[in-house]
């Protein structure tokens, strides 16, 4: 017995070393483990043997049947391993190759910035407020402080309908529909279309968009207003940005101002984006007049507010780098297939 | 407008500070100064020189050879030259090698036809004093020679600057150098400027008739009028400094009489007109409205066609000038001009606007009188006119009487003003004395009124700024901040109440569908929301009313659109061009008129333009798989596709469905009208669909919600029907689920195909069996198939025998 076992043992060995597929593997189980192989002969002789022996080689065969179960399995692992290896080497995908479907879509610009410039605001507790683009002259011009003869409302400057309406000028009618709705304090942001009597060229459009935001509440100053829209701006342009302010008329604030900021480009040195100035000019602004106040039934003498106009075309321009404002304004995609994709740094 | 600091200087006295200085705090405090620049520079470096001789170049007949000197023991310097208008002994302007003059041009040595040139000698124009550029200029005898010209011309050693007019529309007092000189004062605490007159004008009213009889019919529109005669006029050149004073600020001298007029508008910012006294026969002038359809010509010798609104000076049945807009050519004044009567007056802004848009013709007049300006100025015009006009023509002598007319117009304007108010509107503190200083230098005047609490004023507002600026407590604080500097405000939180905004929900879901288009490779698109008659008639008879703009900018943008499809459908016309396959879509408005109301409707317009190579059927499944993701980005459930009958224009006849989503029409989806490829140059197949979000928004808010699962084992059965080509998969679905909706509990859709040389196609669908209470057995399996088969063979739908 010990002699066949030896032997076994052997010839295992020699099997197992020209063993080179899970095949040969299989084969291998079968003829020494299997239900017929050489191990299970040997355990069913066993039983010829006498009975002190029986327990010693019974002991023997099962270690030699766990040392050759193992190897077994040990290679079959190894097998296996080295097989996904060899079929992982042949198998290839072409990463660059493109999908069938086009996948990117984009937003028009002036979605992009009006969306950010909303979630800023938004963020600060405002609510946005749509208003329609018809409008009476009550709304675009009379409320907002308009005298009756001033040159905005020439024909040049806005189109008259003919059902008694105008397009509106500006969105600072917005304001007026937020302080009728609601009581001060109040917070209001009003994005839009805008329309101006116009002929087009690079930097004119018949229509553009602005938004307009309004803030009401007991003594809002000038100090607020620029702490605000510094604050803002930052937010827009992603850095601190340096703000200054000067006399700028608008018939619905009181005082009014033109906020200008330091060019980012040239950090105020004086460059082609800012004609040499240092200083680019951002928007309009002001503390709301108290006839417009009056207008909305709000008390002058307890509430003070500041409201803001933005240009957000203008505003897309710089950011994105677009020179015509014509680009802006039709269907073309070749403009939509720039925005699928972000490319450019900030500046 | 352009401005000189050495105008201002008649004024007041700005010492040495710096242009940058002034440009900059001008535009902080008062108005935009666009840019500033130097003027004269190059005449420090150009000198008195007289000529020593001429001779002829001996290699060009129109050239000759100047030999100029500028001192007793100077060289002379040999110059050729091409102008002949000056004889040896004159005294020129010598721009000697390396001086540069306006415009860039650098002085070099050179080679003229053989003869080396050192130097130039220069004309008016090159000199940067005129246009004048047709010979050299002659220098006055009295100049030095060997002096630069910056001493001769010391006026010319300037600085302009361009204020932004648009800046001031709110400041009637600054469309002139004087107001200016008093916001400079102001700034730069330096003594502010008086006006005051030369003559005692006022002693002189009600005496002698004036020369010419006024007769003013409109009482209400002339808010003031006044006029001198004037005998003993010579028509010459103005001074050398008024003419240079009118270039340097870009309007050109003609002569003394008419230079007078443009002087004095620049300098006070107050209109003249001159009329020449002779051309008058009858000694009278009529202000009245004209009739209408009056022709008129002005001194610039153009035809107007006047209305009965334009109010106008007229002789007799002629007109002679329109009031504050332009001077008429019959009455103006030419080179044998001797009498004239000098006119001053302030019209009615609304009126003077109004005409020059209907005449087509913004005159430097209108501009200052649109802005409603001083009454007062009228006087201070006079006088000043007078001055200038007497040193050119020293014969001057009054003819007539003046004549005076005052509406009285504006009344004064008082304001009751808190110097506290100043401080809590502009977050800051500028202590009572400084408040006090700031108005009183800009004219305010002051009357203290004391009380416990705190102080309180009464401000008078100056004439210049009581015609509409300045009203209101307000007004005051905007005067206050803007010369004690905005700069100086330090910005401050405002203390924010801590509530959440109301949030626009619409707006919101605007974005989740445009951010879902987006992320399904749509690509947004803005139009304009304008447009032509011609294009809306492509509408045909879907066309409703559209909305007219009375004054549109361009024909084809005169009103505003009824449908997105034209401007839409273009866009996609033009991007086929360019783009094999694309997704586009636009978030936009249709504008209509009702009986009752203008309305404003928010459309969504999709496009798919698929490959070419792609099955329809694929690619209008990828279009459906759009709208639903689409559908599933608004709270309001999924849509569902319905047959349509629509007689819609762009819409294929039989490739189109009507878009419901709780049971309630909000949109379509079908392929372009092939019939209209043309028309939008559109080449390709099109999925078009277009989205009504008015009464999508109406439609109730839905949320998820579950139900529970059944413990049960689902039973899957597959079937393969043949069914016709036309029949709507969703009727099948419905019907099966009809036999038992309890046990039915899905029907899937696994494959189809057509069968060929038929008109059938092939359907494998899956129908899931279950049941929420038990297993079902294999009898209520069979029983179910069967139901499913022998319903379907009601309705001519057979299994699809499998080939043996």
């Amino acid at each position: 017995m010990e002699e066949e076992i030896k032997q076994l043992k052997k010839f295992f060995q020699t099997s197992f070393a020209k063993c080179n597929s899970l095949a040969d593997l299989d084969g291998l189980q079968q003829n020494f483990l299997g239900r017929k192989g050489f191990l299970t002969l040997l355990f069913k002789n066993l039983v010829n043997l006498d009975v002190n022996l029986r327990g010693k080689y019974g002991k023997g065969l099962n270690q030699v049947k766990k040392s050759f179960a193992d190897l077994l399995t040990q290679k079959k692992q190894e097998l296996e391993s080295k097989g996904r290896q060899e079929q992982m080497k042949s198998e290839f995908y072409d990463f660059t190759l493109p999908s069938h479907q086009d996948p990117y879509g984009s937003l028009h610009p002036i979605s992009l910035i009006s969306y950010e410039l909303e979630d800023i605001f938004s963020a600060m507790g405002f609510e946005i407020m749509d208003g329609p683009h018809m409008e009476s002259d009550y709304y675009n011009f009379e409320a907002l402080n308009f005298p009756i003869d001033h040159p905005a409302r020439d024909m040049q400057d806005t189109f008259y309908l003919d059902n008694n309406l105008l397009l509106r000028t500006q969105t600072s009618a917005i304001q007026i529909r937020a302080m009728e709705m609601h009581k001060p304090p109040l917070r209001v942001v009003g994005p839009g279309k805008v329309f101006r009597a116009e002929r087009v060229d690079a930097s004119h459009s018949p229509v553009f968009h602005q938004i307009e935001g309004i803030m009401v509440d007991r003594q809002i100053s000038v100090a607020n207003m620029i702490y605000f829209l510094k604050m803002v701006l930052g937010k827009i342009f992603k850095e601190e940005v340096q703000t200054r302010i000067r006399p700028g008329y608008f018939p619905f604030v009181e005082p009014g101002f033109e906020m200008e900021m330091k060019c980012l480009i040239c950090s105020g040195k004086g460059c082609s984006a800012c004609k040499n100035a240092g200083w680019v000019e951002i928007l309009g602004c002001g503390l709301v007049h108290p006839n417009v106040l009056g207008k909305v039934g709000v008390d002058a003498k307890s509430y003070s507010g500041f409201a803001f106009g933005v240009g957000i075309d203008r505003l897309a321009m710089m950011r994105y780098n677009i020179a015509d404002i014509r680009l802006l304004h039709g269907g073309d995609l070749r403009l939509a297939y720039q925005f699928s994709i972000p490319r450019g740094n900030h500046k | 407008m352009k401005i000189s600091l050495n105008w201002v200087g008649d004024y007041i006295n700005l010492g040495n500070t710096s242009l940058h200085e002034i440009t900059n705090l001008l535009t902080l405090r008062v108005a935009e100064v666009e840019s500033s620049y130097q003027t004269g520079q190059h005449l420090k470096d150009l000198l008195v020189a007289q000529v020593m001789s001429i001779k002829t170049h001996h290699n060009a007949d129109k050239l000759s050879i100047v030999e100029v000197s500028w001192g007793v023991d100077k060289e002379v310097e040999s110059i050729v030259c091409g102008a002949n208008n000056f004889k040896v002994g004159d005294k020129v302007a010598y721009a000697p090698l390396g001086c540069q003059l306006p415009g860039g041009i650098k002085i070099k040595s050179t080679k003229i036809r053989g003869v080396l040139s050192k130097g130039m000698l220069c004309s008016e124009a090159e000199l940067g004093f005129s246009d004048e550029h047709k010979g050299i200029m002659i220098l006055p005898n009295s100049f030095t020679l060997g002096a630069s010209l910056a001493s001769g011309y010391p006026d010319q050693v300037d600085s302009i600057l361009e204020i932004d007019n648009k800046s001031i529309t709110h400041r009637p007092d600054l469309w002139g150098h004087f107001g200016y000189a008093r916001e400079l004062a102001s700034i730069f605490k330096l003594p502010p400027p008086q006006l005051k007159t030369n003559i005692d004008w006022l002693s002189l009213k009600g005496g002698e008739a004036p020369l010419i009889k006024i007769n003013i019919e409109e009482k209400k529109q002339v808010l003031k009028l006044i006029c001198q005669g004037a005998r003993g006029l010579k028509v010459a050149l103005s001074p050398e400094i008024i003419r240079h004073r009118l270039y340097r600020t870009g309007l050109r001298a003609i002569n003394n009489l008419v230079d007078v007029t443009n002087y004095v508008m620049l300098d006070l910012g107050q209109p003249m007109h001159v009329f020449d006294v002779d051309k008058i026969k009858s000694k009278q002038l009529t202000i009245k409205f004209a009739n209408n359809n009056e022709k008129f010509i002005s001194l610039y010798d153009k035809e107007y066609k006047l209305t009965d609104k334009e109010l106008t000076f007229y002789e007799q049945s002629t007109p002679m000038a329109i009031c504050g807009v332009i001077g008429g050519l019959n009455s103006g004044i030419d080179q044998n001009t001797k009498q004239i009567f000098l006119e001053a007056g302030n019209w009615k802004a609304s009126l003077v606007r109004k005409t020059s848009i209907r005449l087509g013709t913004r005159t430097e007049a209108v501009q200052r009188y649109e802005k409603t300006i001083d009454p007062e100025l009228t006087l201070f015009a006079i006088d000043k006119a007078w001055s200038i006009l007497s040193a050119t023509c020293p014969d001057m002598k009054r003819a007539g009487g003046l004549f005076y007319y005052d509406q009285h117009y504006f009344s004064s304007i008082k304001i009751d003003y808190r110097p506290e108010l100043a401080n809590r509107l502009l977050g800051i503190n500028i202590d009572d004395d400084t408040q006090a200083d700031i108005l009183q230098r800009l004219g305010f005047k002051i009357k203290v009124i004391k009380n416990d609490k705190s102080t309180a004023w009464q401000v008078l507002v100056p004439s210049w700024r009581a015609t509409r600026d300045v009203s209101i407590p307000e007004d005051l604080v905007e005067e206050v901040g803007r010369i004690f500097g905005y700069d100086k405000i330090i910005p401050q939180a405002p203390l924010f109440p801590i509530d959440s905004p109301r949030f626009n929900h619409q707006r919101l879901i605007e974005r989740k569908l445009k951010a879902t288009l987006v992320s399904r490779g749509f690509h947004e698109i803005i139009n304009y929301p304008l447009t032509s008659g011609d294009v809306e008639k492509l509408l045909g008879a879907t066309n409703q009313k559209s909305i007219k703009i009375l004054n549109p900018a361009l024909s084809d943008q005169d009103r505003l659109q009824s449908s997105v499809w034209p401007h839409f459908l273009t866009s996609i016309g033009e991007n086929q061009k360019n783009i094999e396959t694309f997704r586009q879509f636009e978030l936009s408005k249709i504008y209509l008129q009702t009986a009752k109301q203008a309305q404003e409707i928010r459309k969504l317009a999709l496009a798919f333009v698929p490959p070419v190579k792609q099955s329809y059927q694929t690619s209008f499944c990828q279009f459906k798989e759009d709208l639903l993701s689409l559908s599933l980005s608004m709270p309001y459930g999924i849509w569902e596709l319905k047959e349509s009958k629509n007689d819609f224009i762009f819409a294929h006849p039989l490739l189109q469905a009507d878009i419901y989503c709780q049971e309630v029409q909000v949109g379509k989806v079908f392929q372009l009208n092939p019939a209209v490829h043309d028309e939008f140059a559109i080449l390709k197949r099109t999925f078009l669909a277009e989205i009504d979000l008015e009464p999508l928004f109406a439609l109730k808010t839905l949320t998820y919600r579950h139900t529970r699962f059944s413990k049960f084992p689902p039973v899957y059965f597959d079937i393969s029907l043949v069914v016709s080509a036309n029949y709507f998969y969703q009727d099948l679905v419905t019907k099966i689920k009809e036999i038992n909706p309890k046990k039915i509990v899905a029907i899937k859709f696994l494959d189809s195909y057509p069968i060929e040389n038929s008109n059938q196609i092939s359907l494998t669908l899956r129908i899931v069996f279950q049941s929420f209470d038990r297993t079902l057995d294999s009898t209520e399996i069979k029983k179910l198939q069967d139901k499913v088969i022998s319903a379907l063979e009601k309705q001519q739908i057979f299994l699809k025998k499998m080939p043996l």
